[in-house]
């Protein structure tokens, strides 16, 4: 069965393949409530991601009250300017249910940085939300996102690992 | 699991070689006619080779060989671990002018790098010194026997035995049996019998198929066996409402055969998913898993056939679809290629490709299996 729009379900957009097979290895790993996550195609640039969302995510949430979208773009380096541009064209309404994650520079220097493929480091990730141990997520590549898994987790845990 | 599968002078693959070295699931793209199916067909020898029957006539047809070059061996070798144990086996035949039917050249068995048997043409060789005469057309793994107490050759020959090879015909899942069977076929039509036996052997594996499929089908409520006629079983299905109304509605039962194609293909994945044990892990090769499933529903679809890894399994699938294409990664896709009907498969893994943007794309564009 496809997402249950009634159930508490998230909605991941890919900003590009490297976040898309990150998305894959997270699904991969054995606590992970798969069938409470959709994954949209590849957006094709962070700029997407926002068009997309406001194109068809913004109405969505609204309409179905159990629903969650978390954006995984690139942040190029341009760190907390990007995140605030991206806030930006987040509703207020929304932003409690919407999550902006991705690596400082590229996915691509991540998986050199750890020797890992994309789905390890997505399987890996999971692991670490799911045992609350921020390990992974300390990396330099990914440690600017920590405020934002601080106010993800509480809401987003139970619905995507089982037991939670 | 596997590690590698090489196949020469058989069909459409001539020095092919599929490296799933670390790779727990994978995923085949390719254009029609790219042999994605000649590779179940060549699973499907070792399993043959596993399962019996025992003659080489029964699996290996002259037809068989490439471009019909049979003075040339065709040749089948394979690597896998099973419970750290490094297996080799490899088998090869020949055509000689004026036969009737191929035979066995030469075949071998290696644990950990050690000789369990070797042949050449129809003498057999032990590890431990005897030798025996074995005919031409049969081949020796079937009949090596272990000692009690040692087990590989008997966990390599019952890990291919009851390996999965799918290209399901829905329309051919009647739900109806005779007899229990542990053999799946390849069309699924023996889908009943396969249940059966699964239930009879091991009962509390129903629960695991019951709890898959009131996830996938939320309706569902229960299956049971109704017999028929002297020694047939029907398989029948119910489905009940559920939520604030489930007593305004009475519960409906129907026939497995109503089912839709998608939902026969519930049953089957649920009935992998509980077979697959981490002592006893599948492997399951499907072709086209897709192919009868809504679009929304094969996300999930693929991703639970995926994560029979997580209990040890191996699971590969050939696609065209996008929605299954994107649940698998660069590193874990091969594209199959084929210039022409004169030419063999050329095999590469998707990360040695450079296409840019979304791979469905790159696809439509022929920059990845043009």
């Amino acid at each position: 069965m496809s997402v249950n729009r009634e159930k508490p379900h998230l909605w991941a957009i890919p900003e590009d393949k490297a976040n898309a097979q990150i998305l894959n290895g997270f699904l991969m790993h054995y606590s992970v409530n798969f069938r409470a996550i959709g994954i949209n195609p590849v957006a094709g640039g962070w700029g997407r991601v926002l068009d997309i969302f406001e194109e068809e995510y913004v109405q969505y949430l609204r309409n179905y009250p159990a629903s969650h979208v978390v954006m995984l773009i690139d942040f190029d380096e341009k760190g907390e300017a990007r995140r605030s541009r991206c806030e930006q064209r987040i509703p207020n309404d929304l932003k409690p249910r919407t999550f902006l994650l991705g690596t400082s520079d590229a996915p691509e220097d991540l998986k050199k940085a750890l020797n890992l493929t994309f789905e390890q480091i997505g399987e890996a990730l999971a692991q670490d939300c799911s045992r609350d141990d921020l390990g992974h997520w300390g990396h330099p590549h990914l440690a600017h996102n920590l405020s934002e898994l601080q106010r993800m987790l509480p809401t987003l845990k139970p619905i995507i690992f089982q037991g939670s | 699991m596997i590690e590698r599968i090489y196949v020469h002078n058989y069909r459409c693959f001539e020095n092919f070689t599929l490296d799933l070295t670390g790779r727990k699931s994978a995923l085949i793209i390719g254009k029609n006619g790219a042999g994605k199916s000649t590779l179940m067909n060549a699973l499907g020898v070792f399993r043959s080779i596993c399962r019996g029957p025992n003659l080489v006539k029964e699996w290996i047809d002259p037809s068989d060989f490439t471009q019909n070059r049979t003075e040339i061996p065709m040749r089948f070798e394979v690597d896998l671990t099973l419970t750290k144990k490094r297996f080799h086996y490899a088998i090869a035949f020949e055509y000689p002018l004026g036969f009737h039917q191929a035979r066995i050249l030469d075949e071998e068995l290696l644990v950990d790098g050690k000789a369990v048997f070797t042949r050449e043409r129809n003498q057999v060789s032990l590890h431990n010194g005897p030798t025996f005469g074995l005919d031409w057309h049969v081949a020796a793994l079937p009949i090596i026997n272990e000692r009690p107490g040692e087990g590989p050759v008997q966990q390599l020959k019952s890990y291919f035995a009851s390996a999965i090879l799918l290209s399901p015909v829905p329309g051919e899942m009647s739900g109806f049996a005779e007899e229990e069977s542990f053999e799946l076929h390849v069309n699924a039509s023996n889908f009943t019998a396969w249940l059966n036996a699964v239930l009879i052997r091991y009962p509390a594996r129903y629960n695991d198929i019951a709890n898959y499929l009131q996830l996938v089908i939320p309706d569902f409520a229960s299956f049971e066996f109704v017999p028929r006629g002297e020694r047939g079983k029907q398989l029948r299905v119910q489905f009940e409402e559920r939520g604030m109304n489930t007593d305004t509605k009475p519960p409906i039962t129907l026939d497995f055969k109503k089912l839709s194609d998608g939902e026969k293909c519930f049953f089957l994945s649920a009935l992998i998913a509980a077979v697959n044990r981490p002592d006893s892990p599948v492997f399951c090769f499907w072709d086209e898993p897709d192919s009868h499933l809504s679009l929304p529903e094969i996300n999930h679809f693929i991703v639970a056939l995926r994560r029979l890894t997580n209990q040890h399994g191996q699971f590969l699938a050939t696609s065209h679809h996008p929605e299954a294409i994107r649940r698998f990664s660069d590193e874990n896709t091969f594209v199959f290629t084929r210039n022409s009907h004169l030419e063999p498969t050329i095999v590469r893994p998707l990360s040695e490709f450079s296409y840019s943007g979304d791979l469905i794309e790159a696809i439509l564009r022929n920059e990845v299996i043009g």
